[in-house]
């Protein structure tokens, strides 16, 4: 028990100093920039320049921003925001957008896995014949094609020309909104998830205990799914969390295309704009996310497999 | 063999096709929802930074708050130069144009039933003007008699200048270097301990900053030893002394905000009456209240929220903000949308037809135009250019191409070796073929003569031409025979697109081989504000409908300026026009000094503005409009049967 305790509290301070390089490095790329971010397209004049590094204390010596910068974070303060959306609390503009985009990772990798894994197990129950084949072009498609070639044509094709389906815009309340921006989010999962349903599935199926099975004169489904599908699924599962994780923090493009006013679309504006603060709001909401992920997962692992606690070494 | 698997991905794919079905079943489309509930959808590209109208600078912004707000004139639906009757109801002016006297609405009221008063007039002016508030569109107020040195903060001119009570005239006074030398680079000095600094560093500290702009530190260091500032011979050492005193008192007392010491020209008589002095003739002031800068904020909402000049506090949040507009604030979830509803209040409020307005902020436009045509938005912020001649052919009942008070144009940075040869700079302009530019690039707009568009009552002059021999004769008098000679420049842009390039092929067929230089937003307007680039894409919209609007920047050390090109008789011009109140003269005065511009070319226009967007045919009471601010009160939604 010490031991793991050891362990844990091993991980937790990894997990802390990787959070602390983050934020550092995050100030001092957002402060290189080589812009001022009080600048404006049209020219603002000296007086008010200084003015306004006074009011953000900007006037201030560089460390001097940043201690007070990690005072800040320490106490939970993400501040407010300084360009884009001046003087509203940065926790407040990610409270709105982070449930939107979690939800959209959420029914993303729901489709992806949905349509991924059953397409990858028949895949494989059919390995070499005409449904593989089609499932696997549309799975090479799936890859190739990046998102923003296929939200435009699925917009236009359901949303313009057959009007089943909203183009633009979100409502928690309006799943129909959901569906074109989850598709399109979740495409690419769907196909990466098929193609490695497919190997794992293969690869289990012609292991000795499959053939004992089949000896036995068991149903071809009860093989595949009582006992083929838990080792078949391995490779997808390791896939699933970093692919959940590149999922809700990567759907810039996809906001853009189906107007979601989820975080992509802020953090891209913000660094644009070089809004310190809310630039450096959601790289730690998603550091500590993913962080925290992370340390779950090797948690679980530690309890899984007895290999990993770092006493067997000895 | 049917497998349990084979059964769930048929299932899931039966619960989508159910969705989409379920989705289909709702026959009618947001626009016809909306029509029904005389709500407006439209597309309003960015999310705004805030709704506060004296902090904030953008369009987008600026379309949601002339629903929430109203400035003492109001725009007419339809025509540029017609002003109807906003938060005042009627106005006058002396004959000089320099006096305005406003007479409010008697009954108006803010949208939680309290009073519109000239007291909000008032505080607001005062405000926006506040150097503390560091406002950026201030600037608009500056026509105001003494506005400028109270929001400048010129402490000489007010403590000295303006008190009747000082021995020594204004005129005099003002060869003291008061407000810094713009030319003597202090950026490394400023953040340093004044004590520390050496003599010379002192003395050049102090000229770059000029005396408004010290602290008590060296303004008594001044005092003790007169050769730290360079004082102008004819002032004498006891007036000296007397103008740092007041300087050094004015710190003392923590200074306070000279706002009455300034005698800033607005003054009201009475609750409804507001009497405007002016520095200058400005036949325009009725059209310029009409911009957000000039639009009232409440006074009793704002103080509530926080101090005059704290910026961007609560008070512009949904559920305390508070307008004198025919709309009131009902909704704003960031980046998703803004909705106002009717606003009971209004003095106009039973001629105002709509139930509300939903603003959407659609940044990329060819998903706004997918909103559009799947009948999700009443109208479009802008058509991408490259659809305008599918968007001719298939929907001609939605395409709107109207004029804008817009000019894109190329900058040259005068400071650099060739750049500052007039020759080449002419014969770059020259070599530019406006019409075909504008008949496969820059589509819909149009080829410009001159950099203001048509405005007012100003017809620009038709300058610029395109004259290949004359641009190669021109480059061998210069010594640049091809193009020989001259370095290699980049052409610094935001976007690589079709434009850049044809420009970039345009300047080839000199033989002047270029660059493109691609920077993102905030770098590009930096190099550009340092001087660092050569040759430069740049656009600019008009903020009211006056050439001044496009001639006054290219004045010496505007920060829009950034050629590096001034020319005396081009601001003495502009002065003249300034102080001139026969409207037909003062443009003829403008249109001379933009000739100035163009024939020493330190920019080169290439294309008017058009606004190109898509627009259902059931708004009605929507006219183009040269500032495409359309009243909101005035739009209908009416279905055809």
């Amino acid at each position: 028990m010490k031991d793991i305790a050891r362990d844990i509290g091993s991980r937790l301070l990894q997990g802390i100093i990787v959070l602390f390089v983050l934020i550092t490095i995050t100030f001092f790329l957002t402060r290189a920039l080589p812009f001022s971010t009080f600048q404006d397209e049209k020219a603002v004049p000296d007086h008010v320049m200084e003015m306004l590094e006074e009011i953000h204390g900007h006037d201030k010596p560089l460390y001097t921003q940043y201690f007070m910068c990690l005072k800040n974070l320490a106490t939970g303060n993400l501040g407010t925001s300084i360009k884009l959306m001046e003087g509203r609390e940065v926790s407040e503009i990610l409270s709105q957008a982070f449930p939107v985009s979690l939800v959209l990772g959420l029914v993303a990798m729901a489709f992806a896995i949905s349509i991924g894994i059953p397409a990858g197990v028949l895949s494989a129950m059919r390995k070499n014949t005409r449904v593989d084949y089609i499932i696997m072009t549309f799975a090479l498609l799936g890859i190739c094609l990046p998102n923003f070639v296929i939200g435009p044509l699925l917009a236009e094709l359901f949303g313009v020309q057959l009007s089943w389906l909203p183009v633009a815009g979100w409502g928690f309340t309006q799943p129909s909104t959901w569906i074109l921006p989850a598709i399109t989010l979740g495409l690419i999962s769907a196909a990466y998830l098929s193609r490695l349903t497919r190997a794992g599935m293969l690869e289990t199926l012609n292991q000795d205990f499959i053939r004992t099975a089949r000896a036995k004169g068991q149903k071809e489904s009860t093989i595949v799914i009582r006992h083929a599908l838990r080792g078949g699924l391995i490779p997808s599962v390791a896939y699933l969390g970093p692919a959940f994780a590149a999922t809700i923090s990567g759907s810039v493009v996809v906001e853009s295309i189906f107007q979601i006013p989820g975080i992509g679309g802020i953090f891209i504006n913000a660094i644009q704009t070089k809004d310190e603060t809310l630039i450096m709001g959601p790289v730690v909401l998603y550091g500590t996310l993913i962080i925290t992920a992370n340390f779950l997962v090797d948690l679980i692992q530690l309890w899984l497999n007895p290999r990993l606690r770092s006493h067997s070494k000895s | 063999m049917v497998s349990v698997t084979v059964l769930k991905s048929s299932s899931a794919i039966i619960l989508i096709g159910s969705i989409l079905l379920l989705a289909s079943c709702k026959q009618k489309s947001m626009v016809e929802r909306a029509n029904e509930d005389k709500i407006m959808l439209v597309g309003n590209s960015a999310e705004p930074k805030g709704l506060d109208s004296q902090l904030i600078s953008g369009v987008p912004e600026s379309k949601v708050l002339t629903s929430l707000f109203e400035g003492l004139c109001g725009d007419h639906p339809s025509e540029d130069n017609t002003m109807v009757e906003g938060a005042a109801k009627s106005w006058e002016h002396n004959e000089s144009l320099t006096e305005w006297t406003f007479h409010l609405q008697p009954d108006a009221k803010w949208s939680d039933g309290k009073p519109v008063t000239t007291e909000d007039f008032i505080f607001s002016y005062h405000r926006i003007l506040n150097p503390q508030l560091a406002a950026a569109y201030a600037p608009m107020l500056h026509a105001i008699k003494n506005a400028k040195a109270y929001n400048e903060d010129q402490r000489g001119f007010i403590l000295c200048g303006l008190d009747e009570n000082f021995p020594v005239e204004w005129d005099k006074l003002s060869e003291i270097n008061f407000q810094g030398d713009p030319k003597v680079d202090i950026d490394d000095l400023k953040n340093r301990d004044f004590e520390k600094l050496n003599l010379e560093e002192k003395r050049k500290l102090i000229a770059g900053r000029g005396l408004d702009r010290l602290d008590k530190t060296p303004l008594e260091a001044i005092a003790a030893d007169e050769s730290l500032f360079a004082w102008p011979d004819k002032i004498s050492t006891d007036i000296r002394n007397l103008v740092l005193e007041r300087l050094i008192s004015h710190i003392d007392q923590g200074e306070p905000d000279l706002y009455d010491k300034a005698q800033v020209g607005i003054v009201a008589p009475d609750p409804h009456t507001l009497h405007i002095s002016l520095r200058e003739p400005v036949p325009y002031l009725p059209a310029m209240t009409r911009h957000t800068s000039w639009f009232p904020v409440p006074k009793h909402v704002v103080l509530k929220h926080g101090k005059m000049t704290d910026r961007f506090t609560e008070w512009s949040e949904l559920g305390n903000i508070v307008g004198n507009g025919p709309f009131k604030l009902k909704a704003w979830r960031f980046n998703h949308y803004i909705e106002v509803e009717r606003n009971p209040h209004y003095w106009d409020a039973e001629n105002v037809e709509l139930n509300g307005i939903r603003f959407f902020p659609i940044l990329n436009f060819y998903t706004e135009s997918r909103a559009f045509l799947a009948g999700q938005l009443h109208t479009a912020y802008s058509l991408p250019p490259e659809l305008l001649e599918w968007a001719k052919e298939n929907h001609p009942e939605y395409l709107r191409v109207e004029p804008y008070v817009g000019t894109r144009y190329i900058r040259f940075n005068t400071r650099r070796p060739g750049l500052d040869n007039l020759k080449v700079r002419k014969a770059l302009s020259l070599a530019l073929d406006r019409e075909e530019l504008c008949k496969y690039i820059f589509e819909g707009y149009k080829p410009a003569t001159a950099l203001t568009p048509k405005v007012g009552n100003y017809t620009p002059p038709d300058i610029l031409e395109y004259d290949l021999d004359k641009a190669k004769a021109l480059l061998v008098e210069a010594g640049y025979p091809n193009g020989e000679g001259l370095p290699r420049y980049k052409i610094l842009t935001t976007k690589i697109n079709p434009s850049v390039e044809a420009v970039q092929a345009a300047f080839k067929e000199l033989g002047i081989g270029m660059d493109v230089e691609l920077k993102t937003f905030g770098p590009y307007v930096s190099a550009q504000q340092a001087g660092d680039y050569d040759i430069s894409m740049a656009g600019w919209i008009g903020d009211y409908p006056d050439p001044t609007t496009f001639l006054d920047m290219w004045t010496r050390g505007n920060g829009n300026n950034n050629t590096g090109w001034s020319s005396t008789e081009y601001e003495a011009l502009l002065r003249e026009a300034a102080q001139q109140s026969d409207p037909d003269k003062r443009v003829a005065l403008l249109a001379k000094a933009e000739k100035i511009l163009l024939d020493d070319a330190p920019i080169a226009p290439i294309a008017w503005y058009t606004r190109l967007y898509l627009h259902r045919p059931e708004v009605k009471g929507w006219h183009p409009l040269l500032l495409d601010n359309h009243p909101w009160k005035h739009i209908t939604l009416e279905v055809e049967k």
